[in-house]
């Protein structure tokens, strides 16, 4: 069985694998096809690339000091890393629009914004005035999602995918960054300092000595 | 000279009268003295034959059987008995227990037991729909049952074939409704399946040899399974089943005849429901168990052969039950939900048998021209003289997104989504587009929505559905 001292030792690989889950987990979760791409493969890529860069930037004598701050900072990153994920899971409903298909499944399809309506998606609303959601309005008179285009300018559904990647990546990098944050202050507890000079079964021991 | 009969063999003769006629008194003392009882169907009075009927003698453990005859007919030995109750069983029947009889008391002198009546537990074609239902409510009905789309077409097609229902406040149950002449197929598609049917008895020969043998080979496999006493049947219910088999074998023998008769028709469709039949009969078989997949592919099965046959009884069974359940009184299992088509939809396990594509379902367009108070739906007014062109209702002016019938006119093809649809049909004669009797208009919006409620494909092919185009001069 694998301990925790192994997976603290290859972190960055265990959390790069963690984050290749929660790629395709938020894949399922969120049921838009359109960025299923994105978002299985910048999960991990992120994951990789931010948790090897802290693990860079720790590279240096431990103190008690240098702990503490540590710990600040994983605290201000799980503060920002909520907030992030309020403002995301918003943009995301406003961004997008629930179509159920033949089969009874709700998918979500990014869509334009509300100013951004093409004239004949105006006239339609204004000759139905009953329809409310633009689900609705898709289903109407648009046949499906894949006709969404003439409801609304390109230029503004291009738009709403560029926030939805940032967005998304900016909740993985937060993400990322308090895991692997914490990961290297657990790892402490083992090792004597994060750049590998001693071997590992004398790490247990000389913790008490470093701080 | 007179014949004279030696005495010997005139004493052979008297003795042989004699004993004949002791026989019978004999015989007939017997059957005085045997208990008779009657043995009917409760719901239709008829006779049962070949029931088993137990009896218990209540003094001692004994007990032994005898059937009906032809007429329901069973007659007991009184002998040794002196209380006693009956168990009445036959197999499509529930199982009478009688009360316990007493014989001095209850038989009576005549020795006669009187009639019994088993309820069949069989589920038989729901009786005659006896509602008086509104006109809306009774032409939702037939379209359910002509696989038409409801649309506004459709009713006011209806309402111009039987102007008296718009003054009809309730439908009797026997209104005998003038439905709308399906509109014939056009010359090349005629020939299309002309076609086929030459290469089938060219080519294929083979394959109505296959055919025939399919066949028998799966009424002998049906055989088989209605005697295989100790089958596992697990969640369908054995009536459920027998049911369906039932219909299938006799769609089957139907169909037997039918091909020998025509020897060329639809042999290449029809073989693919036989064979998926035997397939999962076979499997039946094998496995001793009906599961609730098989069940599944049994009842598609049925349904398609009461379309394609179609043989009254099995249309009836599938056909009467209204637009959502196809067939909503077939039981499950006896204690569980009844099955409906409406709840196969979610089953996805079909799918793949059925090859379905959920997304997309096809259409038929068929034009009704009304012209001078008359409905055409046939000849040089109608036939290769339109074009039916459709798109999504607020895509009018997008060229990209229209459809169009695959061949001008009536009897054309198209497969569309699920999403409301708005229909135009030009003359190609004069270029001119059409108006629609609903409203006097230019173009019909139609929902495609009800099609979706069934299969896109079946064992046969593709799944097709009416789209009725009501259009005037």
């Amino acid at each position: 069985m694998i301990g925790m001292g192994t997976i603290l030792q290859y972190r960055v690989a265990f959390i790069t694998a963690l984050f290749a889950i929660f790629g395709g987990a938020l894949t399922l979760l969120l049921q838009i096809d359109e960025m299923e791409t994105y978002y299985r493969s910048l999960a991990p890529l992120l994951a990789l690339v931010v948790s090897l860069f802290i693990s860079f930037m720790l590279k240096m004598k431990w103190s008690t000091k240098a702990r503490n701050f540590l710990k600040v900072i994983i605290s201000v990153l799980f503060g920002l890393l909520l907030i992030a994920v309020y403002m995301y899971t918003k943009f995301f409903l406003k961004a997008t629009f629930p179509f159920r298909d033949s089969e009874d499944k709700v998918a979500y399809y990014v869509k334009g914004d509300k100013d951004s309506y093409t004239q004949v998606a105006t006239d339609f609303r204004k000759k139905n005035p009953g329809i409310t959601s633009d689900a609705e309005m898709i289903r109407m008179g648009f046949e499906g999602p894949h006709n969404k285009r003439y409801a609304w300018t390109e230029e503004s559904i291009s738009n709403n995918i560029l926030w939805l990647i940032t967005g998304y990546c900016i909740v993985v990098i937060l993400f990322v960054g308090a895991v692997s944050f914490l990961s290297e202050i657990l790892s402490l507890k083992y090792p004597k300092s994060t750049k590998r000079s001693s071997a590992p079964k004398k790490r247990g021991k000389n913790n008490k000595d470093e701080e | 000279m007179g014949h004279v009969i030696p005495g010997n063999i005139l004493t052979a003769i008297l003795c042989i009268c004699a004993s004949v006629a002791n026989a019978q008194t004999n015989a007939y003392s017997y059957v005085q003295q045997m208990i008779k009882g009657e043995v009917l169907n409760k719901n239709t009075r008829a006779p049962i034959p070949s029931a088993e009927v137990k009896v218990k003698k209540t003094d001692s453990k004994n007990e032994y059987s005898v059937r009906t005859d032809e007429k329901g007919i069973f007659l007991i030995n009184p002998k040794d008995l002196t209380s006693f109750t009956l168990e009445v069983k036959k197999f499509g029947y529930e199982t009478y227990h009688s009360p316990m009889y007493n014989l001095k008391d209850d038989v009576g002198v005549n020795y006669n037991l009187g009639e019994i009546t088993l309820v069949p537990t069989i589920v038989y074609p729901p009786p005659p729909d006896t509602v008086k239902r509104t006109p809306e409510e009774f032409l939702e009905r037939k379209f359910a049952e002509l696989d038409m789309l409801p649309t506004a077409s459709a009713y006011t097609l209806l309402y111009a074939l039987n102007p008296e229902l718009k003054d009809i406040k309730l439908v009797e149950p026997g209104y005998k409704l003038i439905l709308p002449k399906i509109p014939v197929m056009p010359p090349e598609q005629k020939k299309s399946f002309s076609d086929h049917f030459k290469q089938d008895s060219r080519e294929d020969e083979s394959l109505q040899f296959v055919l025939k043998d399919s066949i028998d080979y799966c009424k002998k496999l049906y055989n088989d399974f209605l005697f295989t006493v100790n089958i596992n049947y697990k969640g369908a219910s054995r009536d459920t089943t027998r049911r369906i088999l039932e219909l299938i074998n006799k769609d089957l023998a139907d169909y037997g005849r039918e091909v020998r008769r025509t020897r060329k028709a639809k042999a290449i469709e029809l073989i693919k429901l036989i064979n998926g039949c035997c397939i999962i009969l076979n499997r039946c078989l094998e496995k001793r168990v009906i599961t609730y997949q098989d069940f599944f592919y049994l009842q598609h099965i049925g349904l398609q052969l009461a379309l394609v046959l179609p043989s009254e009884i099995s249309r009836k069974y599938y056909s009467e039950t209204g637009p959502v359940s196809k067939a909503p009184s077939l039981e499950w299992g006896g204690q569980g939900p009844s099955i409906t088509w409406s709840s196969y939809k979610d089953e996805t396990t079909g799918e793949d048998f059925f090859e379905n594509t959920r997304a997309l379902r096809a259409f038929n367009v068929a034009i009704y021209l009304s012209k001078n108070g008359q409905v055409i739906s046939e000849g040089d007014e109608v036939l290769k003289r339109f074009r039916v062109v459709c798109y999504p209702p607020a895509l009018t002016g997008v060229e990209a997104t229209r459809r169009e019938c695959d061949s001008p006119a009536t009897f054309a093809y198209i497969t569309l989504s699920n999403a409301p649809y708005e229909f135009m049909v030009f003359d190609l004669r004069t270029g001119r587009q059409m108006k629609f009797v609903k409203d006097n208009a230019d173009s019909e919006v139609i929902s495609t929505e009800d099609a979706f409620r069934e299969f896109a494909k079946t064992l046969m092919g593709v799944n097709q559905f009416q789209i009725p185009i009501y259009i005037k001069e």
